[in-house]
């Protein structure tokens, strides 16, 4: 199994105009993401994210993802490594 | 189980209290992953469930129980990989 540096969850919101299963079809297409599902919410979709280094994440993001027809909106949420917080104590 | 529902939960915790509280997220045998995030939120969960009465009932009998969360939220997914 791949090890990667830096992993993200976004959460998405994606416009009534377009097919929304076609717009998760098409992110799961997108190198680098890793999972893809439509949600029931006041979010439509989440996308988990993974990179190796942490301008990937923002191309991904910005470049790739919001890039996509339909999609509105972006909210990158990067995991943290739980050892930051042992460090803490 | 046939796990075929799947939920995401997202969390709010105390300060100070963020690594306790997804170390007790971890053991609960419905949660497939919990990672701290940052953003709006403080973690994210994923949990399954063979029906979403059972990831409701994992929401709100096991996650919501742990001490040290503000606030929590259960996004239901829309249609998982894993339902056929």
């Amino acid at each position: 199994m791949a090890f990667y540096l830096y992993e993200a969850y976004v959460l998405l919101r994606i416009s009534r105009e377009v097919f929304a299963r076609g717009v998760v079809n098409q992110l799961r297409e997108v190198p680098g993401v890793e999972e893809a599902e439509l949600l029931f919410g006041d979010y439509d979709a989440i996308i988990k994210v993974k990179a190796n280094k942490i301008h990937e994440i923002e191309n991904l993001v910005v470049d790739k993802v919001a890039s996509i027809k339909g999609i509105v909106s972006t909210m990158t949420m990067l995991c943290v490594d739980d050892k930051i917080l042992e460090q803490e104590r | 189980m046939k796990e075929v529902e799947v939920g995401y939960v997202f969390l709010s915790i105390e300060a100070g209290k963020r690594l306790e509280v997804i170390r007790r997220i971890r053991e609960i045998p419905a949660v497939k992953e919990a990672k701290l995030v940052l953003g709006v939120f403080d973690a994210v969960a994923k949990i399954v469930g063979e029906t979403v009465d059972d990831l409701e009932r994992t929401f709100f009998n096991e996650v919501n129980k742990v001490s040290g969360i503000t606030s929590s939220r259960l996004y239901v997914v829309a249609c998982p990989r894993t339902r056929k």
